[in-house]
């Protein structure tokens, strides 16, 4: 009997735990997904609570209620404890907590007084517009009879009014200033927080601009209301400031920035974002909580949207663009450039503008946007751009700021990071200036510019020059100190020449040889004038101050920069124009021969020659030439060919930095010097439709050979002909990089004359549309005639790029002209 | 004791049987040599996760894999997994490559997904497992199934398709014959005679048609699956058995008619375009979202060219695009449409050159009419603005389908009234009114103005 009880038992056993092994599987059918966010906090994101920080605070919440008051009293205590302290005892002093929040209160209550115009400026704007609003509103209404049912266009047009007016009642009922969020219910409570944390004040005063911060605290108190983890989980609070920050900077929609920053939120707690986003720095958080608040393809449901449907890898964002079709009409046949292309579909998906663009279509614009949001809604640092005629995008990948659907070098910023810098470059230097390993000196050199604007408040505009010097001594990519440095120097009516030489040498010395396009946009914004009104009696401090810039310069930065805008700045404030002949050519000869010998540099130069040609008379030409021929180097003895052969190296160089503008203007250069090779004569051969979409564009072969004549390739896309010789290679190629993007109607190749046709065998043509990805779209046979036609009607590529590649061997390479015929896509 | 083990035995026999019934028979491999050497012809998924990138797609292929329900829509499926990680180095994707054996792994909507190939390693389709579905091994299994399904079904076809084809190429063997047969060695007809012959080519050119026929129907099918992802071979296969498109076919396969859209945008000749697309809609290959398309091309060039005379066809258009499938994307925009393009004359907004027709077509005035109760209503219209006085003929009140009342004179409101006011006597309560008025304007339509009507 007890062995036949545990013989069952045992046998139970065995069942049971058999058939829980064989249906395990189902055990996990609906286990809830385990994030590991905000509910399963880990310590290390948590904050201490409050008060206790252990930081004394100078300033309590009510205070902020006369920011005048708080600014002046953290001046002083700033004074007392930083006079005749030495530079290391300054670094010392900004270490300290109590001095690190003194420092930040400083920096958030001149912000505050900085931006008390414009709030009340835009407060009266609101208002007028609720006004009006309201009235349009009601008389509408007032033209209908009571509870009869609107039409559908006008009951939508109302709608919208209402939304719209509802949206800025709410707004101006919202505070603006530190004072009206001193006395809204919660605000004194929060400012108090605030106040007391320095790390938290920090990033309010230096992660960036800090504008507006009255509004921003607004913001952070509703952001509160929704996620009371705000205090206590230091991942929600920099989500909270990031956006605050951002919303209150372009001051857009405070309700806006509350959904912004929630999404966010809600979206790193379920674990829903890119991991890039938990150890983003303050700035790029900044970016990608606030990127462009009033734009529908950063609304809330668009941004659920992109989650939802692209979440990929980071470095597939700079693809993700043409997911949406680029279509220039939509399916009613209404073009993107009136009101009715989106119109239809508002119903439906409002303003999820991101889902419009992929189920609609876009041209560069929606489907910039609609890349750039795709990771900024998973948390990946990007931006859209603006290119001349054009829209691309930049996305963060592997730490590179990569452009995406880029045509031109010349793109701003659609967001920055430091106000009114649209530049490509304050993207790397911000990346520099942020970093971990840069910390250290942007704390130091941060201090040193507050020190320095307390020193400016107070007159002493010595002491402030001496500390804004040291300030971006010590962080030469500390924008802000190197603009309040400026100011000073601006405002200050005692402000001497000597002043401003102090600035241009700094500026010279330390920021032009790392960030050449940043000094030269601070040299556009305000060096410069200064400079020259200080400098009107003596022009040749000015000339020197001038190229002080060029003899420091070293490197290009992250891309080509528009450095004939700041050559011709400083014509400008030198007085110079082309009517002043002598003075231009010996100015352009002076920073040509700095020039000449940087690979980078010549070739721009030289085409600013070109553009400056333009102006001048013949006399005036002649003049010019002769300080080209001089800094090349030669004597005015030479022929011509002998002296256009001297371009050579700059046409080459133009070609290998892509530098569509500089390979143009030197190619006009030599056209103009009255160049022609007698031996090239162009066949009659007839075009395709659309226009010719070369002309004006860069060319270049994959190498160059003792029988090669640069100064002859820009005259392979105009009608004169030109000629390219490439050395004996595998699939030697020629490549047209067009100054628009078209869709290719046509290709025309004109061979080289004579016996060597069959160089031109096999021919290969592609299409890119970024230079790197490349589609073939025709493969033309034996080549028996000179001109060679290959029709693309049929498949209209869209294309930025063409190429001819030779295939079929090794051999040498050469063309006559290469004509691409299409219609403008963008 | 014995019965007792025997019990159990079967207890144990039946648990075992009911889970290899049921239990998931897909099997996983870690690379594609190892994959080879077990696959069948429910061919290869690569499950693909953001490797590192993000805290949830791995956790969820893992959640997938040991569901259930996932693992039963996988079939004999051999599964593979694949991290992919933020940044693909060139040396990242060499290494994929080697592992995979040259696989394409694309780069699917969103993370995770699972790419599915048969049994040559060719791509057919992906599934896309969304956020939310990442608890929900059900619905995933459905998507699985789903496209399984498809898959499938496009094989089985291209199979009947192959066998078509064999038929085809014996029967055009068979009258290759025939005509062969037909001739003497010099090339001259035989003596058979020749009624007999051509009866003979006749019905296997008939049977070479009709097999044709099939096979393009065939292959059509495969072509339109949908959820799946295209395979160009098919078009191929198509345009070699019907270069000409007699069939419709190809255009259908390589129909693009957002390009269309485009093409006809600005079109001169709008009304023939349109009565081409008109003719275009015959086509019984049309799928319902080519339909929808074709009505939105549509309703585009008469927005643009129509003019007031066709806001009725432009009505009606719009009305059958939502009708076709009224929870789509295309079928919600006739909602739009309608507001944006459809000038109704309303008793609130009176009459302007959009709703006037150049007919004598009565058009009904919309909106809530202030008509219930018998008596005698006036009807008014009363010029604002415009170059053109408004000239009326008729006056016409329904109740629902029946009309009740009317007043047919020529009247015109402009800077002069002529007659303008029109008299309805109504004998009894109207439970639905409605007002049709007849205009009389010709193409001179430039006239703006209010209609109010009143009870005397």
């Amino acid at each position: 009997m007890k062995a036949k009880i545990i013989v069952n038992t045992a046998l139970s056993v065995l069942a049971i735990a058999g058939a829980t092994y064989l249906v395990k599987p189902t055990l996990f059918e609906n286990i809830l997904f385990e994030g590991s966010g905000g509910d399963n906090m880990s310590d290390s994101l948590k904050l201490p609570s409050a008060g206790s920080t252990g930081v004394a605070s100078l300033i309590k919440g009510s205070d902020w209620a006369d920011c005048a008051a708080v600014r002046s009293k953290v001046a002083e205590e700033i004074s007392r404890k930083t006079e005749g302290m030495n530079a290391e005892q300054i670094v010392e002093f900004g270490k300290d907590p109590e001095n690190r929040l003194l420092l930040a209160q400083w920096v958030v209550a001149d912000a505050e007084l900085r931006s008390m115009e414009e709030v009340t400026k835009s407060t009266t704007e609101r208002s007028k517009e609720i006004e009006k609003l309201t009235k349009e509103i009601e008389e509408e209404k007032a033209s209908y009879p009571k509870g009869v049912e609107l039409p559908a266009a006008t009951a939508w047009n109302l709608k919208k009014k209402e939304e719209k007016l509802a949206r800025l009642q709410q707004e101006q009922q919202s505070a603006h200033l530190m004072s009206e969020n001193v006395t809204a219910e919660g605000g004194s409570a929060l400012l108090d927080k605030l106040s007391s944390d320095p790390n938290w004040l920090e990033l309010l005063a230096f992660s960036g601009e800090c504008v507006r911060p009255g509004m921003a605290v607004s913001i952070l108190q509703k952001i509160a209301a929704k996620h009371p983890d705000m205090t206590g989980n230091f991942m929600v609070r920099d989500i909270a400031t990031a956006t605050a920050l951002e919303y209150a900077k372009s001051n857009w929609n405070q309700q806006d920035a509350v959904d912004r920053a929630d999404f966010y939120i809600n979206a790193w707690k379920s674990n829903r974002l890119n991991t890039i986003f938990d150890s983003l720095p303050m700035w790029q958080r900044r970016m990608v909580c606030g990127c462009k608040g009033d734009n529908d393809y950063g609304s809330l449901a668009s941004l659920k949207w992109s989650l939802d449907n692209v979440h990929i890898p980071g470095d597939q964002y700079t693809g993700a663009c043409w997911r949406a079709d680029y279509r220039l009409n939509n399916i009613y046949g209404d073009s993107i450039h009136g009101p009715l292309y989106y119109a239809p579909f508002e119903s439906a998906l409002g303003n999820n503008r991101s889902a419009m663009t992929y189920y609609v279509g876009g041209v560069c614009g929606s489907l910039s946007h609609f890349g750039a949001f795709a990771a900024l809604a998973n948390g990946v640092p990007a931006m859209t751009s603006g290119e001349p005629g054009h829209c691309s995008y930049i996305v963060l990948t592997n730490n590179k700021w990569t452009p995406a659907y880029s045509l031109d070098w010349r793109r701003g910023l659609h967001w920055q990071v430091f106000r009114d810098v649209h530049s490509f470059s304050s993207l790397h230097a911000a990346t520099e200036l942020y970093s971990p390993e840069q910390k250290d000196i942007t704390d130091r050199s941060n201090a040193l510019r507050v020190i320095a604007g307390v020193q400016a408040g107070k007159g002493n505009l010595n002491r402030a020059t001496e500390t804004y010097c040291q300030a971006v001594t010590t962080q030469p990519l500390n924008w802000m100190a190197w603009r309040e440095w400026k100011e000073a120097l601006l405002n200050n009516p005692s402000t001497t020449a000597d002043d401003w030489d102090k600035l241009n040498d700094t500026l010279c010395t330390k920021l032009v040889p790392i960030y050449p396009e940043m000094a030269a946009e601070h040299m556009m914004k305000g060096v410069l004038a200064g400079m020259a009104d200080a400098m009107k009696q003596s022009p040749e401090r000015l000339r020197n101050a001038c190229l002080k810039f060029w003899k420091n310069i070293a490197v290009t930065g992250p891309d080509r920069w528009p450095v004939e805008e700041l050559a011709n700045k400083q014509l400008d404030v030198q007085g110079i124009s082309h009517k002043n002949i002598d003075p231009l050519c010996s100015y352009f000869g002076d920073v040509l021969n700095i020039l000449i010998t940087n690979s980078e540099y010549a070739p721009i130069i030289l085409g600013w020659g070109n553009e400056l040609n333009g102006k001048l008379d013949e006399t005036g030409r002649n003049k010019l030439m002769a300080s080209i021929i001089s800094s090349l180097g030669t004597t005015g003895s030479m022929s011509k060919e002998e002296r256009i052969k001297l371009l050579s190296p700059a046409v080459l160089a133009a070609e290998a930095n892509r530098d569509m503008s500089a390979f143009r203007a030197l190619g006009n250069m030599i056209r103009e010097m009255g160049y022609k090779n007698p031996d090239i004569k162009m066949p009659k051969f007839e075009p395709f439709p659309g226009k010719l979409a070369s002309e004006g564009g860069l060319v270049w072969a994959n190498t160059t050979s003792k029988w090669d004549k640069p100064y002859e390739h820009a005259g392979l896309l105009t009608p004169e002909g030109g000629s390219f010789h490439t050395s004996k290679d595998k699939d030697p190629s020629l490549t047209v990089q067009l100054p628009r993007q078209v869709y290719v109607t046509g290709v025309v190749i004109v061979c080289n004359p004579g016996q060597n046709l069959h160089r031109c065998n096999n021919m290969k043509i592609q299409v890119s549309e970024n230079g790197t990805d490349w589609t073939d779209v025709q493969q033309l046979g034996p080549c028996k005639q000179r001109v060679m036609r290959a029709d693309l009607g049929s498949k209209l590529p869209l294309a930025k790029y063409v190429r001819i590649i030779r295939t079929g061997g090794p051999d040498f390479f050469h063309l006559n002209a290469v004509y691409v015929y299409g219609n403008q896509a963008a | 004791m014995k019965k007792n083990i025997i019990f159990w035995v079967l207890v144990f026999s039946a648990i075992a049987g009911g889970y290899l019934m049921t239990a998931p028979s897909y099997r996983e491999a870690d690379t594609m040599e190892q994959a080879k050497e077990i696959v069948n012809d429910d061919g290869y998924a690569i499950f693909v996760y953001a490797d590192g990138w993000d805290k949830y797609s791995k956790p969820t292929v893992k959640r997938m894999l040991n569901s259930l329900a996932v693992g039963r829509a996988l079939g004999s499926t051999v599964v593979m997994q694949a991290g992919i990680p933020d940044v693909s180095t060139k040396e990242i994707q060499e290494a994929r490559k080697v592992r995979y054996d040259g696989l394409e792994i694309p780069t699917p909507d969103s993370y995770p997904a699972i790419h599915f190939y048969n049994k040559g390693g060719k791509l057919q389709g992906t599934v896309t497992i969304m956020y939310d579905e990442c608890n929900k091994p059900d619905i995933v299994a459905e998507k699985i199934l789903t496209i399984r399904r498809a898959i499938q079904q496009r094989k089985t076809l291209l199979t009947r398709a192959e066998q078509a084809q064999k038929k085809l190429t014996e029967l055009q063997a068979q009258i290759e014959a025939a005509r062969k047969d037909s001739l003497d060695s010099q090339g001259q007809a035989t003596a058979t005679p020749e009624t007999q012959t051509n009866k003979k080519l006749t019905e296997l050119q008939a049977q070479i048609e009709a097999t044709r026929k099939d096979c393009l129907d065939i292959l059509g099918q495969a072509a339109a699956i949908p959820g799946i992802r295209r395979m160009e071979e098919i078009s191929k296969q198509i345009k070699n058995l019907d270069p000409e498109d007699k069939s419709g076919m190809m255009a259908i396969a390589t129909l693009n008619l957002p390009h269309k859209a485009i093409a006809t945008a600005g079109t001169k000749d709008w009304k023939a375009t349109l009565a081409e697309i008109k003719g275009m809609m015959d086509n019984p290959l049309l799928t319902t979202e080519h339909r929808q398309q074709l009505y939105c091309i549509s309703i585009g060039l008469l927005h643009r060219h129509g003019g007031p005379q066709h806001q009725a066809e432009l009505k009606e258009m719009i009305n059958k695009l939502r009708a076709l499938d009224p929870d789509s994307l295309l079928g919600k925009s006739a909602v739009d449409a309608a507001r944006l393009w459809i000038s109704e004359l309303n008793i609130i907004e009176g009459w302007s050159p959009k709703c006037l027709p150049t007919d004598k077509t009565p058009v009904e005035l919309s909106g809530s009419l202030p008509i219930k109760e018998s008596g005698t209503y006036e009807v008014l219209f009363a010029y604002k603005s415009g170059t053109e006085a408004l000239r009326i003929a008729a006056v016409e009140l329904y109740d629902g389908d029946k009309k009740i009342a009317e007043d047919r004179h020529n009247g015109s409101t402009g800077h002069k009234n002529n007659n303008n006011v029109y008299s309805l006597n109504v004998p009894q309560t109207v439970a639905n009114p409605r007002l049709f008025i007849t205009f009389d304007m010709g193409e001179k339509r430039d006239s703006y103005g209010k209609i109010t009507i009143t009870k005397k």
